[in-house]
């Protein structure tokens, strides 16, 4: 007899949030030791995880195993997940889940808005990413639709290896909002295990508009060695497939990068192309184009430079124009360019080519744009206008970073990781500004680098990495993301390609140096599907294109009411505070509820705004207390339709109506470790109300010490002090005798820990362009580490910021030594005033 | 019930094998699933017998083939077992690649490797034509992931069965680090306007103890490959790199016009790719290990002749020396082909030597660019030699 205990938890909603267990047997089987390093749970267990994390099946999560609500929160229209993971103790032959319709009151979620499927793990023996906290074992990738899964019987699990079920749940737009609650039951070898259900549905509705763009590719050849189908029907269910994942596959199907395109093929394309053009989860699309080559002089030297064939492809561009005449459908509006073979242009030195491809190819675009001006023929003049306009502004995406040397107008897609620092942030915004004015677009993507924290689809990496790319994205302006590979069913070590994979589904490493890179899909036909298999990070990656358009919805209704770009990213930036800094995500172990927690801010802005409460704009200033203390306030001006009342944090707020719209002020002192804006807004149709995290605030006491206070403190190379006098104050001057000069400065006495937010350096120069470096030493440190690279001093006074978040000080651990290095082209001396930093009180 | 029909199935075999390769005689027993590898208690494997999708598996679809279906369903159209690959070949004319299928002959998830040849004598394969005419069909043993052997072609009748028989020319293949490596089998067609239909059953290889010996080879004074010889063109390799879709073919002939120096190298390929596939012929390190290029010195030329009977865009190749280390140490000028007219290429030793490796070369390869057009391009390569200024 089975050594696990029947437990048949009937409990309601209240109960399982009070605490209650299930699943869990008290039997006290013995743990036994997996042979792989790990500890088997000592229980069976049947639990609940978020749909953002990955659970192995071979690591002990014993610590987790009453956490036993399943719980979704989504919106309408919204695809959302969550996991049910079995845990045996002993092996189970055969499990199965039954699933029933949720209640709210009266109203039902049919279990009908949810698909079962069956996760597959994938053998990751190598660990090939550097930050991750995860080893070696089996990760979950493939999602195996559930009925699948038992009609091959692969719905056993070994004892002592974790299942997880994934369970996604895709509202009506019709489902009525609120708790639903109900159980699915859970059936292990005849033992009954129920699980209390309870699916949250926000009060409004995901639009089926992808706003995001993207470009993905599917690649034919690939795709048909593991479907053993490379047909064009075969095709279009995988670029089908991927729509549905609010994903735009990189080219048309049927249509590779370089079809020459002509008589069948053409027409081939634009039939694809006019189906794509009024499809909404396509948000746009590549314009397939003919490889070509040209002798040109570059350099003095007679080079062979790889080219667009621009016949074929003006060619491209008139039928496009006719086609979109005939059928009414604008078929520039979604239609860019990608020119493969320049891919990594600056890695791959190709900046020749990129220059004349993409100066070619733009021209050619505004050429035919005139061109067809005067013969296109179309009874409506505006449609006309609109189309030929879109024809002369066709982007053209180029892979690579910035470089001085490309003189060409493009839109760059560099690795998610350039984007880290908002000054390259402003960089590459600036340059996309400077070809393409108000319709400048930044784009991005991820592949075997960057590495995490920064967003990657890799295996090992953490799930929900791949959905906070979508945040990222919105919140810094990048429009696209563009990924090599989604099909890659071969194996390439990058330089050998087509290597044979014979068991797609236990493969993870396909190219040479990152698991799961390439991939995003598995072939179905194995299983008998026809089509693709997802993987939890293609639903990963669905979420966070779905969060994306959230956002895009809620920005797009303040600016409706006349908010800003500037002032939503005022709002926007509490939203996403605790997701990611910059481009690296947050690898907080609570990393997978502070998700859950800004969605629901996410939802209550979303809600608050279609009833007509707005937070215009959020400022944050300083004030000085009795005892000169210094705190932050937190200023919002909100905006409602006459007849609101407002409360924040309990205060009724006074309105001034203008137009029938009230205005108000709210105030929220960030005395707190914790600081929220807590309003609730009673309208006409009802209360509604919003969470709003706000920053870890306290008071504090500022300390500053002058450099000539601290000269006994500081020890020089190639660099002599003197004090003088700037602007009517004494500083420390430093005069270089090499252009290389440093100061450094022992800082143990000011205790300057994690505590601690900002040190302010004040340095005065005589000219621009002395370029500054920062290095520090904790405690715990055994060498001097850069804190900041290449800061370029202005003339006159210069204010630099060290986070002292981004030192990684562990707790209690105090600055050693800072030590400021100069980089300068002439010997010109720097004035060093003073240091600063906040200590708390 | 899978062995009787598989004993029925070898009888068969061997009364029609035993003209073509006698020492087939005796081969036939014991289970082809066994994980023993020695060839006396193994001797036939069957490499696919298309019965489920695991064995699919092992099979890679390449060159916009169309598709391939486990058939457990027409049962007329299968040969032995449960099952059958029906194979869909598209006839989309703009589909240019060469169609084929590769087979395995190593089964990663139940660690059987059969790739050594060493010990291979015939690999059968049986193909249904579903065709009202006569069809082509080819077998070409792919040595590594770059690098082909020549395609061999048979005839298949119209709504037949038939079964193609390919000896191993065990004496013409590579060793590399003491192994006869063959990792697959590319099953090859031809692409018609129409979309066609194949089934194919019981792909097997035919193991045997019988010893074999190494072709004798040898050179002509400053011959590097006239390919007078026919082992000289069994001894090439083929491949591309970036895209084996478009690895060329080889023919060994003797008509073309005006080179009245014996045979001559043909090769054809077809050109779907992009500039960063690279199809190429290879005179490799069995030829190179023949010669002492260390004779040779600056003034000497290293020499051949290409013509081409059509420009068609296929208006440039490349030649390319590999050193030992693995290095390409040396890139030709693009040489320019000439309608209907034999080029001679000549390169002095001293360019060629510029880093010290020609005197260690593994390795010429003759590269075209698959970029241009669509349609199949055919050159013809004669006489790679050295000639010296002073003898």
């Amino acid at each position: 007899m089975k050594k696990i205990l029947k437990k048949i938890i009937a409990l309601s909603l209240t109960t399982v949030v009070g605490g209650s267990f299930i699943g869990c047997s008290n039997d006290s089987k013995q743990s036994n030791d997996s042979g792989d390093g790990g500890k088997l749970p000592s229980a069976t267990a049947v639990w609940t995880a978020y749909g953002t994390e990955k659970i192995l099946a071979d690591v002990d999560y014993s610590a987790r195993h009453d956490e036993n609500a399943f719980t979704i929160k989504a919106f309408r229209n919204e695809y959302e997940s969550a996991q049910i993971v079995l845990s045996p103790n002993e092996k189970i032959e055969k499990y199965s889940i039954e699933l029933n319709d949720l209640t709210c009151g009266e109203n039902v979620l049919s279990k009908d808005s949810f698909t079962v499927y069956n996760q597959k793990y994938v053998f990751v023996d190598s660990i090939k990413d550097n930050n991750v906290t995860t080893g070696a074992g089996y990760y979950p990738d493939a999602l195996l639709p559930y009925e699948t899964a038992v009609e091959y019987g692969e719905n056993e699990i070994e004892a002592g290896k974790n299942q997880g079920i994934w369970i996604t749940l895709c509202a009506s737009k019709e489902q009525a909002a609120g708790t639903y609650t109900g159980k699915f039951t859970v059936d292990m070898d005849g033992e009954k295990y129920d699980v209390p259900v309870s699916v949250t549905i926000y009060d409004y509705t995901l639009s089926d508009v992808v706003h995001s763009k993207s470009s993905f590719l599917i690649n034919a050849d690939e795709l048909a060695v593991g479907e053993l189908d490379g047909t064009d029907e075969m095709i279009e269910t995988y670029h089908d497939f991927l729509l549905d994942y609010r994903i735009s596959p990189n080219h048309l199907p049927g249509n590779d990068y370089y079809a020459e395109l002509q008589g069948e093929s053409l027409e081939a394309f634009l039939d694809s192309a006019v189906k794509a053009a009024k499809d909404p989860r396509c948000s746009n699309y590549n314009i397939t184009y003919t490889n070509s080559g040209v002798t040109m002089d570059v350099n003095g030297t007679q080079t062979w430079l790889q080219t667009v064939d621009f016949v074929i492809f003006k060619n491209t561009l008139v039928e496009m124009a006719k086609r979109s005449v005939t059928e009414k459908v604008n078929l520039f509006t979604k239609a860019e360019t990608y020119i493969v073979f320049l891919d990594e242009y600056d890695y791959n030195n190709r900046i020749s080519e990129a220059n004349y491809n993409l100066e070619k190819i733009d021209e050619l675009c505004k050429q035919t744009a005139a061109e067809l001006e005067e013969t296109l023929v179309c009874d409506d003049a505006e449609f006309k206008a609109e189309l030929l306009q879109d024809l002369a502004k066709i982007r053209h995406k180029l892979v690579g970073s910035l470089n001085p040397d490309l003189t060409s107008k493009a839109t760059m897609v560099p690795t998610i990781d350039k984007y880290h620092t908002e000054a390259v942030r402003k960089e590459y915004e600036e340059w996309a500004d400077s070809w393409y004015g108000e319709d400048a677009e930044l784009w991005t993507y991820t592949a075997m680098d960057p590495d995490p924290p920064y967003p990657t689809y890799h295996t090992e990496d953490v799930l929900v990495s791949s959905r906070l790319m979508g945040w990222m994205m919105y919140n810094y302006n990048i429009v696209g993301n563009l990924y090599w590979n989604t099909t890659l069913y071969t194996y390439s070590d990058g330089y050998n390609t087509m290597g044979q994979i014979q068991d797609y589904y236990d493969t993870a490493l396909r190219f040479w140096r990152s698991n799961g890179d390439g991939y995003l899909m598995y072939p179905g036909r194995p299983y008998g599907i026809y089509g693709p298999v997802g993987s939890v990070r293609l639903h990963s990656i669905r979420d966070g294109n779905e969060d994306y358009d959230l956002l895009y919805a809620l920005e797009e209704m303040y600016a409706a009411r006349g908010v800003s770009g500037d002032d939503f990213d005022s709002v926007l930036k509490y939203l996403v505070k605790d997701l990611y800094n910059g481009t690296q995500c947050n690898t907080d172990v609570r990393i997978n509820e502070l998700v859950v927690q800004a969605r629901e801010t996410l939802a209550q802005l979303l809600v608050l705004a279609e009833k007509g409460v707005v937070l215009e704009r959020a400022q944050v200033h300083s004030l000085t207390g009795e005892n000169e203390e210094k705190y932050d306030v937190a200023r919002f001006e909100i905006s409602a339709r006459e007849g609101t009342e407002l409360q924040v944090n309990n205060t009724v707020l006074s309105a001034t109506v203008e137009n029938g719209i009230a205005k108000y002020i709210a105030e929220v002192q960030m005395i707190n470790s914790e600081n929220t804006l807590s309003l609730t807004a009673k309208t006409v149709e009802g209360t509604y109300s919003l969470q709003l995290g706000l920053s870890a605030g306290g008071k504090v006491k500022e300390m500053r010490k002058s450099f000539i206070e601290l000269s006994s403190k500081l020890s020089y190379n190639n660099v002599a002090s003197s004090v003088a006098e700037v602007d009517g104050e004494s500083v420390l001057k430093l005069n270089a005798s090499k252009t290389n000069y440093r100061a450094d400065m022992d800082t143990t006495a000011f205790a300057i820990n994690d505590s601690v937010k900002m040190i302010t350096l004040r340095i005065y120069a005589e000219a621009d362009g002395t370029s500054l470096r920062v290095l520090y030493q904790g405690a715990n440190d055994s060498a001097l580490i850069a804190a900041l690279e290449g800061y370029e001093l202005k003339c006159g006074w210069n204010e630099i910021k060290l986070d002292v978040a981004a030192l990684n000080f562990e707790s209690g651990e105090t600055l050693q030594k800072l030590r400021v290095a100069f980089t300068a082209s002439e010997l010109e001396a720097v004035y060093l005033a003073d240091i600063a930093w906040e200590v708390a009180l | 019930m899978k062995k009787l029909l598989t004993l029925l199935m070898t009888l068969g075999f061997l009364c029609s094998a035993v003209a073509c390769n006698t020492s087939a005689a005796n081969l036939e027993s014991g289970d082809s699933t066994s994980s023993e590898n020695e060839v006396s208690s193994n001797p036939v494997i069957t490499l696919n017998a298309f019965d489920g999708q695991e064995e699919m598996n092992r099979l890679m679809l390449r060159g916009v083939l169309g598709k391939v279906e486990l058939n457990t369903a027409e049962t007329e159209y299968i040969k032995e077992g449960g099952g059958s690959a029906k194979v869909t070949v598209i006839g989309n004319p703009y589909k240019t690649a060469q169609p084929y299928l590769y087979q395995a002959t190593e089964f990663f998830t139940t660690e059987e490797d059969y790739s050594d040849f060493s010990k291979a004598s015939n690999v059968t394969l049986w193909v249904y034509n579903g065709q009202e005419e006569s069809k082509k069909i080819g077998l070409q043993f792919v040595y590594s992931a770059e690098l082909n052997d020549i395609t061999q072609w048979y005839e298949l009748a119209p709504q037949a069965w038939t079964q193609l028989r390919c000896s191993v020319d065990r004496e013409y293949l590579t060793a590399t680090n003491g192994r006869y490596t063959v990792q697959g089998i590319n099953v090859v067609f031809n692409r018609t306007n129409a979309d066609e239909v194949y089934y194919l059953d019981d792909f097997k290889l035919y193991r045997t103890d019988t010893p074999f010996n190494p072709i004798s080879m040898t050179l002509a004074e400053d011959e590097i490959a006239s390919f007078d010889k026919y082992w000289q063109v069994r001894k090439l390799n083929v491949g591309c790199w970036g895209d084996q879709s478009l690895v060329p073919s080889v023919e060994w002939v003797k008509d073309v016009t005006a080179t009245g120096k014996g045979g001559s190298l043909r090769v054809i390929t077809s050109c779907t790719g992009t500039a960063d596939k690279w199809p190429y012929v290879v005179v490799n390190t069995n030829t190179f290990s023949m010669i002492d290029l260390g004779k040779y010195e600056a003034g000497d030329k290293l020499c051949f002749e290409v013509y081409a009977p059509e420009l068609n865009g296929m208006d440039r190749i490349w030649m390319e020396l590999y050193s030992l280390d693995g290095m390409k140490y040396y890139t030709s000028a693009p040489i320019v082909l000439k309608k209907g007219a034999w080029v001679e290429v000549a390169i002095d030793v001293a360019d060629v030597n510029a880093t010290g490796r020609f005197v260690n070369t593994l390795e010429l390869r003759i590269l075209h660019q698959g970029y241009t057009g669509d349609v199949s391009k055919i050159f013809y390569v004669d006489n790679i030699r050295m000639e010296r200024v002073k003898k």
